[in-house]
């Protein structure tokens, strides 16, 4: 049997998913959290069924490509599971009778009603059973009750007879919740208090930018501070003598010990010695991954409080000089982790317009955590200077790239329309889970591509094969953009991963004007394969083709540019 | 009275009496039980053509200025 869990967005489907299956998926306090469907199995009295988490909807009639998945999905499903937000019923039954005219045969879970009995709503659940004539089952996933009454009601699942006019659907709904709910009226809260204040543009502004300022400055205060305390004294300690074993075992096999090891002196340098078992593996793990855990930490108190649609409603009319609308800074931040999943959030936005500047923002203008981690070790050992050159040129090319799009694209942008989710107590378990989660992830990504691109740039150089590009392209590497022609190969290695580019530009000793032009390029001209993977699926070909040209020009253009600059001041 | 959506004061109340809008605009209000007849209540406005967030039974919902403007409210 396949089940399928439907519902409104951020109504709790991925929990109770997680919980019916043990299968992990993200869940965050934001409608649009799941954009693609994730696939589980769940055992009712032994026998084995499969669980599908369907993106939310509003509606049977989609908006978005998220909605659309999710109506697409409800071909396959034999039964369905409908996910109803106990604390909104309204809305939630909207779509519930959509499913009762469709005759589709389901239960419902009235879940977050934890939080409906803490807001002072009671919900007479025996009678809206009568009514609609299918089983209802209050629920609360996040501590699993109710869940275990759920599994069993699927034994038995009906098409609910309940009979309306589809025209008169808020006056039927109007009438149910009459019957059966009642609210109770509470004093305001703090989090009610919270939600005002954070909202309003003369407190919530500042807000913000502390916010901002607090999470730049606590990404790289923890980051740093793991790396110099945990991970070098790690590798230091436990790796180099396993190293030093092992090069003495190779060392008759010169070729070998190169591949492995690298190039060093006497002392060995992780970073510059470009070795398999050394940078290969002393980027991913050493420098990259304590940003990216510091990141997702704090990506996900952010998503779990239900302050990124705050922040969405405070930079939509920022987004609109770029044609994009707030909602689109969902995409941009989690981005700023990995370009990856911030592709495929682009799926939350309407029209074409909208998702192609938003994708080709994101691949120019938005560094993923791993490129940032090493930019802010090498441009950071110059102090600020560099680090703000790159970032500030960075925003600005955002700026002017979205608006000459927001000009040129054809298509509509629409505007901001969304639902603003209440402020929710973070709680650890789902945080630690989610950063697991995600670390998990970065590792498998990661340290293939990394050892790859590290054999791959061992065999470029041994074997001189840059040599015919590296003298085509001398011309505009040092006439435009001021760097050495040996930077091609950094490009080249850059699109399998950015992080290994920049070590690669260590040894080229390059001077601090040219660093910042490196890394800026480095950061606008191409997404790694990955993203560029993922966007030609979400863009199409053509449409991919096009904003990698624009990536292609801004990123000669931003680099000679900048470079000029540079050298006059 | 009745007002435009973007015009309201913070705090308002009203009950929305008109959208003038095509389909599409009126069938994604209506997925977000935005309907004619339902009960609103104004909560914050960005700056001039920023979005305005509303109150909606137990929710809240950020629209756009533009479509903000095609929504007539009765204020009470
Ligand atoms: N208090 C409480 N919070 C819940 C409950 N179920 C889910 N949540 C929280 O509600 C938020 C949304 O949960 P998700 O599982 O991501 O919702 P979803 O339906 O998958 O949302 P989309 O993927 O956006 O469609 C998360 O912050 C959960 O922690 C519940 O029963 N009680
Ligand atoms: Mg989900």
């Amino acid at each position: 049997m396949n089940i399928l869990l439907i519902g409104n967005p951020n109504v709790g489907k991925s929990v109770i998913f997680n919980r019916l299956t043990g299968v992990d998926v993200i869940s965050s306090n934001y409608p649009g959290t799941s954009v693609d469907y994730t696939r589980g199995f769940l055992s009712i009295s032994g026998k084995r069924h499969q669980l599908i988490d369907v993106p939310g909807t509003y509606t049977l009639e989609p908006t978005c490509k998220a909605e659309e998945i999710a109506v697409e999905l409800l071909k396959e499903g034999d039964v369905v599971i409908n996910v109803i937000d106990a604390t909104n019923l309204e809305r939630s039954l909207n779509l519930t009778l959509q499913l009762i005219k469709q005759k589709i045969p389901f239960v419902a879970a009235l879940n977050l009603f934890d939080e409906a009995e803490h807001t002072g709503i009671f919900i007479d659940v025996e009678k809206l059973e009568c009514i609609l004539n299918v089983t209802c089952i209050p629920t609360c996933a996040l501590t699993g009750v109710g869940i275990s009454k759920l599994v069993n009601s699927l034994e038995e699942v009906k098409v609910s007879d309940f009979d309306f006019d589809n025209e008169d659907r808020w006056n039927t709904i109007g009438n149910i919740l009459q019957e059966i709910q009642h609210i109770k009226h509470k004093h305001h809260t703090f989090l009610e208090a919270l939600r005002d204040y954070s909202i309003k543009p003369v407190t919530g502004i500042p807000i913000l930018l502390i916010i901002l300022v607090l999470m730049f400055l606590s990404i790289r205060f923890v980051s740093e501070g793991i790396i110099e305390h945990i991970s070098n004294p790690l590798f230091n300690s436990l790796w180099t003598p396993v190293l030093g074993k092992l090069s003495a075992l190779l060392q008759n096999n010169e070729l070998l010990s190169k591949l492995l090891f690298g190039e060093f002196n006497t002392v060995l340098n992780y970073e510059t010695s470009f070795g398999l078992l050394t940078t290969g593996l002393y980027i991913p793990i050493g420098i990259v991954l304590p940003y990216v855990f510091s990141f997702y930490t704090i990506l996900a108190l952010m998503e779990d409080s239900g302050y990124l649609p705050r922040v969405a409603v405070m930079m939509d009319t920022t987004m609109h000089k770029a044609g994009i609308h707030g909602l689109s800074i969902i995409p941009m931040l989690l981005g700023l982790g990995c370009n990856v999943p911030g592709a495929l959030a682009t799926r939350i936005l309407e029209t074409r317009k909208e998702k192609f500047i938003t994708a080709t923002l994101l691949s120019i203008a938005i560094p993923c955590m791993a490129l940032q981690a090493m930019l802010f070790g090498l441009l950071g050992s110059y102090g600020y200077k560099g680090l703000l050159i790159v970032f500030t040129t960075l925003v600005i090319v955002w700026f002017i790239v979205g608006n000459i799009l927001k000009h040129t694209v054809k298509g509509t942008s629409p505007e901001i329309f969304m639902e603003i989710p209440p402020y929710r107590l973070p709680y650890f378990k789902g945080i630690t889970k989610k950063v697991f989660m995600r670390i998990k992830w970065f590792i498998k990504e990661a340290i293939p591509f990394m050892l790859f691109g590290v054999l791959l740039a061992n065999v470029l150089y041994a074997f001189n094969i840059l040599h015919g590009i590296e003298k085509v392209a001398s011309p505009l590497f040092v006439h435009c953009l001021g760097l050495p022609k040996e930077a091609v190969g950094v490009l080249i290695l850059g699109l399998l991963r950015k992080d290994l580019a920049v070590g690669m530009l260590i040894p080229l000793q390059l001077e601090l004007n040219q660093l910042i032009v490196a890394s800026v390029v480095l950061a606008i001209y191409f997404p790694c394969v990955a993203t560029f993977s993922v966007l030609i699926k979400e863009l199409g070909i053509r449409d991919m083709l096009k904003s990698v040209l624009i990536m292609l020009i801004t990123a000669i253009l931003v680099g000679t540019i900048l470079n000029q600059v540079l050298n006059l001041i | 009275m009745t007002k435009i959506l973007s015009e309201m004061q913070r705090a308002e109340k009203g009950i929305i009496k008109q959208i003038r809008g095509g389909k599409e605009l009126l069938a994604r209000m209506d997925s977000l039980s935005l309907y004619i007849g339902k009960e609103i209540e104004l909560v914050s406005k960005q700056s001039k053509r920023g979005p305005v967030v509303v109150k909606l039974g137990n929710t809240q919902v950020a629209i756009g200025s533009g479509i903000a403007q095609k929504i007539i409210v009765d204020v009470k």
